[in-house]
């Protein structure tokens, strides 16, 4: 019979293709991934930009070098420092010089919008490029000339500079360049209003430089490429491929575990498949050895093909996917895919190895098939648990939640790292996944259980086919356990700790009113902090943002952000969670540390250097929890010399008049271009979900990974369908209507979904309680937070896939005659 | 003479078009009276599985018509087909056809509850009994005898009442002691409660049991033989094929 050869040979052609598209696509998300990650490894080298016409460029010491057993260890400084006068004066003796500034300006413009800008004395302009396009150089104190608008010459402007407002006439105007905003002064202007020597730019040879310079000073010699670092955001393009960096990471984690998760399933599958096939084989004399091999071969040909069209595709995936992140803008502009080969390798190798041992480990269950077993109508799984899947998973169960509770009571704050908490996942994913077949008999069971008390045949035959067939159902319900699992864990993870961090902030915060600065205003001046101050019932904190650093284990430098702020003024706007001491014993001879330091008994000195790179040793005055990870340190402002404050914390005494005085604050503040938030709008804005980027960045992650699960699910799902061919020709023989065929069908898919989503809830239940078990350790606590509508989408979204991939194939079943299927003997 | 269960007119069966058409059926008239055992018999090719299918109807006719009772299987729908297969046809396979995910008793209940009715637990038990099976009602397929999923596929068929039982060759993957088991159990059926069973077959032993043997060959009728032996009916067998030789 000509039609069974061709009916039989269709099931294997599905399996072959299903597992074709799952390891292709698998392979080409591998590699899409690896590309995007390889490429942000190599920023391109910055071209010097405010001092490319510079030939030597003499700057201050801008990272802090600690020697170590293990070399020099460094990190960037928080306050770097200036060129000292005595080496600027030597450098004058020796040859033409000119000394850079940067101080914070801000001028208002004709139309009243006031603007952050920067100010430089005007004869480094020349070394950025900056050329006059109308008017000339400033030649008085009162002169300026600005970048861009030709409308403002020879006009005066209300111009506010460190040394306070004033109005200043606009007597020329240069071209703007692209890598700042800048208003130029004369060069004794300037030096008044900023008399720090930020940089030195020397007309000698580097060498003749570095002798005056002399070695180990505090200063460091740029010449060529390296006077970048002398430019206004010397490490721009560098960072933003570090967020990058960790958002492909994790992206290149998870879809890599997805991509081995489907890839080794549906081969398990495929061979489970064909069951019926081996024992035929075995029957006509084949071997189990040969039985092995050639599934084995088989899987290595699919295996070689698939990865290579995998690799082709993601070779036109990972351009896409990084025009997707500068459309989003995740990525700086600039970001292309470069030419890397090692993620095409990985990509390869993964795909073409999982496949195998996929196939190797399913096949040595298939040797073992017995040859009568082929002559049994039956293909009810009698033993669907191996002793491997028992193994493996109670092996992976006991670690994830081993792990999961170790991590509770030995090292809460490692929970909230993103790289637990997209990792621990996995763990329990995979095992819940290997034990399923246990779980899915009691649970189709029960879910079916109701509608098996109905009269008509679907229910029974729902709850029968589901839980007999525990392999089949076990590996439909494989990619929506991966599915609900991952963005439930990932996404309700990120939720509860952003909500714990609300909590926290909510907690800790009690001031009326808070003021923060612009970063590129560079903190409040003297006279605006004492303006503030005066407000009638205004009890003002001022903190100001450095950081300082200690040397652990001898060998670890590690940064600690840090308040410079005054320990009185602290406690009326801010409660901070004092595990030891008492915050009014920080004086300038001590420090607030967290209980992450390796130092933390109240009354013992620590060495400590402070934001310019100072020596320092304090006595520890108390200990504060470190939370969720925002509680810093607190030193006084003596401890962070040359930083203005940049948050203004009010809160009002009893009985104050709180709308005279918000109004007077307001006031005092407009100059500043600084926003004036209440408590509440404070907290908002702090709340970290507001990151557009981190929810973009998990979208992302995740989309594309659960978009793979969802193909992922369509494709085992017409697998099994074909699979049931015979299955449903016979269902009809015994009587079925085509609508009651394909009412069956759907509803056993609907079915193993759920069956699926269950299992996924469990995994994600056992993640987010972990965070929280962390966050209540850490002390902080705050509710759950679970991302039903995103869960609600996600399973919708499998479901209609999973009916649409069920019933589609069985429409096109249902075409050939029932008899010519049944009468089959496959 | 009786009424008769079903009876094909003219009946003409066409498989493809054109230069390769086959035709398995070949302006075939047959009837098939009330409460009688019959078997189809001939050589492969002879169109005798069409036939069944064709009266059963799970395949449609190219011409002619089929007429079970006053109902002309050839003007209905599929769907309607099925209803009435359903409800008032039997079929029983070489090959079981059982879901395997079943148990006895539930493959056994499933064409009432696919008409949307709860089998009674006598109902199903009942037909078991009657097919010798009456302990084995929770056993899946898998764990079965040959002989007992026959038994099972027979009970299946039964459930319904059917005015029609149909075998293709369904003892035909049954050794002979488990043949003639089942056989014996057919023939008692006809005896005591009047079933109209038609039953392809190729062993001369099988058609032995039945009230009267018709014979194809080509498409077109062959002759028949009543309360056949299965010395005439293998000695009928000889001939033909030598003729078609």
């Amino acid at each position: 019979m000509l039609t069974v050869t061709l009916s039989t040979l269709r099931t294997r052609w599905v399996t072959l293709v299903g597992t074709f598209v799952a390891l292709a696509l698998g392979v080409a998300l591998i590699a899409t991934m690896g590309l995007g990650l390889a490429s942000t490894l190599d920023a391109p080298e910055q071209q010097p930009e405010r001092f490319a016409g510079a030939p030597v460029v003499v700057r201050g010491a801008d990272e802090l070098r600690v020697p170590s057993p293990i070399g020099d260890r460094t990190q960037p400084l928080a306050q770097p420092r200036g060129v000292a006068p005595e080496v600027a004066k030597a450098l004058a003796a020796k040859a033409p010089t000119v000394a850079d500034r940067s101080f914070p300006v801000r001028v208002t413009a004709g139309d009243g919008d006031s603007d952050s800008l920067v100010g430089h004395p005007w004869s480094v302009a020349a070394f950025g490029g900056y050329r006059l396009t109308a008017g000339h150089e400033p030649r008085k104190p009162g002169e300026i000339v600005v970048a861009g608008d030709a409308s403002l010459l020879g006009r005066a402007v209300p111009v506010r500079t460190p040394a306070g407002l004033g109005n200043r006439t606009v007597s020329g105007v240069v071209t703007p360049a692209p890598f700042e905003k800048a208003v130029f002064f004369t060069d004794g202007e300037a030096a008044k209003l900023s008399p720090r020597i930020d940089n030195l730019v020397v007309r000698a040879a580097p060498d003749v430089v570095r002798t005056v310079v002399g070695p180990g000073a505090d200063v460091q010699v740029l010449t060529g490429d390296d006077r970048h670092r002398a430019d206004p955001d010397p490490h721009r393009d560098r960072d933003a491929l570090i967020a990058m960096n960790a958002l492909l990471g994790t992206a290149g984690g998870v879809t890599t575990f997805v991509s081995v998760f489907v890839v080794a399933s549906t081969f398990a599958f495929a061979v489970a498949q064909r069951r019926r096939e081996i024992g035929l084989m075995r029957t006509a004399g084949a071997t189990p050895r040969q039985v092995r091999s050639m599934m084995f071969m088989e899987a290595a040909v699919v295996g070689v093909l698939a990865s290579v069209a995998g690799c082709v595709l993601g070779s036109y995936g990972a351009p896409w996917l990084a025009s997707l992140l500068v459309d989003e803008r995740l990525a700086p502009p600039w970001f292309t895919i470069g030419a890397h080969t090692w993620p095409y390798h990985v990509a390869f190798w993964t795909g073409l190895l999982v496949a195998l041992a996929g196939v190797t480990v399913a096949t040595v269950r298939a040797g073992r098939i017995r040859p009568v077993e082929a002559l049994r109508e039956a293909s009810v799984d009698s033993k669907a648990m191996t002793l491997g899947r028992w193994i493996f998973g109670a092996g992976l169960l006991a670690t994830g939640l081993g792990m999961l509770f170790w991590r509770m009571l030995a090292d809460p704050g490692d929970a909230l790292h993103r790289k637990t908490y997209t990792t621990q996942p996995m763990l329990l994913i995979t095992a819940v996944a290997l034990l399923a077949p246990i779980l899915v008999r009691p649970l189709t069971r029960m879910l079916a259980w109701l509608p098996a008390q109905l009269p008509g045949a679907t229910g029974m035959l729902v709850r029968e086919n589901a839980a007999a067939g525990v392999r089949r159902t076990a590996a439909i319900a494989a990619p929506v356990l991966v599915t609900v699992a991952l963005a439930g864990s990932l996404l309700g993870a990120t939720a509860t700790i952003n909500e714990a961090k609300a909590a926290e902030i909510r907690q800790q915060t009690h001031a009326d009113l808070i003021v923060q600065a612009d970063d590129a205003a560079g903190g409040f001046d003297a006279r605006t902090v004492a303006q503030v101050r005066a407000v009638p019932g205004a009890a003002v904190t001022a903190s100001a943002t450095t950081a300082v650093y200690t040397l652990e284990d001898g060998t670890a430098l590690i940064r600690s952000d840090a308040q410079a702020v005054d320990p009185r003024e602290l406690a009326t706007s801010r409660e901070l969670p004092v595990q030891a001491g008492d915050l009014a014993d920080l004086n300038d001879d001590g420090i607030v540390v967290n209980d992450e330091w390796a130092r933390r008994t109240v009354g013992e000195r620590v060495d400590v250097w402070l934001g310019d790179g100072t020596k320092k040793s304090l006595r520890i005055a108390a200990v504060i929890a470190a939370g969720t990870g925002n509680n810093g340190v607190y030193v006084t402002p003596r401890n962070a010399p040359g930083v203005a404050p940049d948050r203004l914390e009010v809160t009002w005494a009893a009985g104050a008049d709180a709308t005279a005085g918000t109004a007077a604050v307001r006031a005092a503040l407009q100059p500043t271009g600084a926003e004036v938030q209440t408590r509440a709008e404070w907290i908002r804005s702090e709340y970290p979900s507001n990151s557009r980027q981190t929810r973009v960045g998990y979208l992302v992650v995740l989309g594309i990974a659960l978009i793979y699960t969802g193909i992922a699910l369509g494709n085992t799902m017409v697998m099994a369908t074909s699979d049931r061919v015979r299955d449903l020709a016979v269902l009809r023989l015994a009587g079925a209507t085509k609508r009651q065929i394909l009412v069956l069908v759907g509803v056993e898919a609907l079915t193993v979904v759920v069956v699926g989503a269950v299992l996924g809830t469990i995994v994600t239940a056992f993640n987010v309680l972990g965070i929280w078990g962390s966050l209540a350790a850490l002390s902080v606590w705050s509710s759950v937070v679970l991302p039903w509508t995103t869960l609600a989408q996600t399973l919708g979204a499998c479901a209609v896939v999973a009916v649409v991939a069920s019933v589609l194939p069985a429409v096109g079943a249902l075409r050939t005659r029932p008899v010519e299927l049944a009468g089959a003997r496959e | 003479m009786t009424r008769d269960a079903i009876r094909l007119r003219s009946v003409t069966r066409t498989y493809g078009a054109g230069d390769g058409a086959v035709t398995a059926l070949n302006d075939l008239s047959l009837s098939f009276s009330e409460g009688t055992f019959t078997a189809v018999m001939g050589p492969s090719g002879s169109g005798k599985s069409t036939l069944l299918q064709c009266a059963a109807g799970l395949d449609r006719p190219t011409a002619g018509s089929v007429l079970l009772g006053e109902t002309d299987l050839t003007t209905l729908n599929e769907t309607k087909l099925t209803l009435l297969r359903r409800e008032r046809i039997g079929f029983v396979f070489q090959s079981f056809n059982l879901l395997p995910a079943l148990t006895a008793e539930q493959n056994v209940a499933l064409p009432l509850r696919l008409a949307g009715r709860r089998p009674g637990r006598s109902e199903v038990q009942d037909v078991l009994a009657r097919v010798g099976l009456a302990g084995r009602a929770k056993h899946r397929p898998g764990e079965m005898s040959g002989g007992q999923q026959q038994r099972v596929a027979i009970a299946r068929a039964l459930i319904t009442q059917p005015e029609v039982l149909f075998g293709d060759e369904p003892t035909g993957a049954l050794d002979s002691t488990t043949s003639r088991e089942v056989l014996t159990m057919l023939r008692s059926m006809v005896d005591e409660q009047r079933q109209t069973i038609v039953m392809v077959t190729h062993d001369p032993v099988a058609a032995s049991y039945a009230d009267r043997v018709v014979f194809l060959a080509d498409g077109h009728l062959n002759g028949e033989l009543e309360s056949p032996t299965a010395e005439a009916v293998a000695a009928r067998m000889t001939q033909m094929e030598t003729v078609a030789c």
